[in-house]
């Protein structure tokens, strides 16, 4: 749910308010539910009008994307089965990164640091930063794609 | 796997959304590649799915710690032993070599001495902090002057482009420690790839995900001169050349240089050197021409300071040989090594007097 909403905000802090959004109103409705029906569909679908909202606030002052790339974003799959499998191939993807990459993005991503606070830390310019994490990304994701096949071969064996 | 320039601008645009540091023209961008592809929506999908679990699933981070070594593996009294071996070898052997010459070979003793002191070199021992580098007596270890002197250094880089020129003339395309190239009429041994490493000590590659690492440098610690040279191509342009009509030939070159940050107070010297020879068989190859520009460098990672330069290349040329240095001088030479050195994107055209062009290669 989180990584939907944050594909359609681009923004950790505005993506986490809304998930939290989200699932108040999950509960609330909770009794709207229809247990023969689908569960991840209907919890997106919610995800999405509040993502919407969101944006229709947000949109004056913060630069986000267009309202038909938004619809187009949250009509694409999301496969939760490859979810699970990015995840285990993260794992070791994330241990092959060399040292000073994992430094940062233990403070990014684990320690949740804003790009500021990991600048004045490691004493670095933010466009270095910002090109590290770039190539870390770049990195992760060239190895989950490689990853993933060998991790569904496992699964099926 | 490989991503196109295309996978490539996504994930660079799609980085700096989830970082907060994209650019209002970048934004737009990003949201015209996504608009007009799906699969680059499902590439932009994959990053931010990789990004919720790695900001928000603990248990992609939570790796084990590196294992301890067992405290049983090496008891101390044993390490104790071995460190007292280890010295008291290292001593001998240095007792050893500073008496060497005068015991046994009186004439290279009479040799070591006609060499002015600010000719021997020395090498820091492999240390990173520039204080400790500073303060230790046993730091600056004298090296043999006779291997490593600067005329040495340079000699060093002339043995490599002979032994290049070798490989090209005798066409030996297996040959080790470079990898051999045609473009056109132009044959190349390229050294470049044994040179390439990845981003480090937070220097990125200009383009692509690997760069040229320099060695460490070579310091003269009695004249303040750190130097480093490395001979990265040679060109074979006798088939190039044949066909001018008499027509003046140039070489065009541009790269770029960066370096880590290190304890030094200013930016180093890069250079980038042509030499041209003219193959008079086996190690008697002669030097025609030789050009070499510098450029002082900035101290920032992040930047890339770039050179061009431009050679005419004599009519009796066969082979081009470019090299490229990095120099420190004074006091900051001392701590030269403190900081990494590097180049990326060499780019070399051969301009013909007819106009015709080969390269960029």
């Amino acid at each position: 749910m989180y990584s939907f909403i944050l594909s359609l905000l681009s923004n950790r802090n505005d993506a986490e308010d809304v998930l939290q959004e989200t699932n108040l109103i999950l509960c609330r409705k909770s009794k709207e539910y229809d247990p023969d029906g689908n569960f991840r569909s209907w919890a997106f679908n919610i995800a999405r009008y509040q993502v919407l909202a969101h944006l229709t606030k947000r949109r004056r002052s913060k630069v986000c994307f267009s309202n038909e790339l938004t619809e187009v974003l949250a009509s694409e799959d999301f496969d939760i089965c490859q979810h699970q499998l990015t995840q285990k191939a993260l794992q070791v993807c994330y241990d092959l990164l060399p040292d000073h990459m994992r430094e940062i993005a233990k403070l990014r991503f684990k320690e949740d640091a804003s790009m500021k606070e990991i600048c004045k830390t490691l004493n670095r310019p933010i466009g270095a930063i910002s090109g590290t994490l770039f190539r870390i990304r770049q990195n992760l994701i060239k190895c989950v794609q490689l990853k993933i096949p060998q991790l569904e071969i496992e699964e099926e064996s | 796997m490989n991503f196109d320039l295309k996978e490539d601008e996504i994930l660079r645009l799609s980085s700096k959304l989830l970082d907060g540091v994209i650019s209002d023209e970048e934004h737009l961008r990003l949201n015209d590649l996504l608009t007009n592809s799906r699969s680059n929506r499902q590439l932009y999908l994959e990053v931010v799915r990789m990004e919720s679990l790695l900001h928000w699933e603990p248990s992609c981070m939570d790796l084990p710690e590196p294992k301890e070594i067992p405290p049983n593996l090496f008891p101390f009294p044993l390490i104790t032993c071995l460190g007292t071996i280890a010295a008291t070898i290292v001593a001998m052997v240095g007792v050893w070599w500073a008496f060497l010459p005068s015991l046994n070979n009186k004439p290279q003793l009479a040799e070591s001495k006609a060499l002015p002191f600010s000719d021997q070199l020395y090498e820091p021992a492999g240390f990173d902090n520039a204080l400790e580098f500073l303060n230790s007596p046993a730091v600056v270890s004298p090296i043999n002057p006779k291997a490593f002197n600067t005329l040495n250094a340079r000699k060093s880089v002339h043995d490599q482009a002979l032994k290049a020129i070798e490989v090209l003339r005798s066409d030996d395309r297996s040959a080790e420690g470079g990898v051999f190239e045609f473009h056109g009429l132009v044959k190349r041994w390229n050294r470049t790839p044994i040179f390439s490493i990845p981003s480090e000590k937070g220097v990125l590659p200009s383009s692509g995900s690997v760069m040229f690492g320099f060695d460490k440098m070579l310091i003269n610690v009695e004249s303040q001169i750190a130097h480093v040279e490395e001979t990265v191509q040679v060109l074979d342009v006798r088939e190039a050349l044949k066909n001018t009509n008499g027509a003046k030939a140039r070489i065009f070159a541009a790269v770029k240089f960066n370096q880590s940050f290190g304890e030094t107070q200013e930016g180093a010297e890069f250079g980038l050197t042509f030499q041209a020879f003219k193959d008079e068989g086996g190690s008697s190859n002669q030097a025609l021409a030789r050009v070499e520009k510098n450029l002082p460098s900035d101290r920032d990672p992040s930047t890339w300071n770039e050179i061009s330069s431009e050679f005419e290349i004599p009519a009796d040329a066969e082979y081009i040989v470019v090299s490229l240095s990095a120099k420190k001088y004074g006091p900051d030479s001392l701590l030269a090594n403190t900081s990494s050195y590097y180049s990326d994107d060499l780019e070399l055209s051969l301009l013909f007097g007819d106009q015709s062009v080969i390269g960029p290669i």
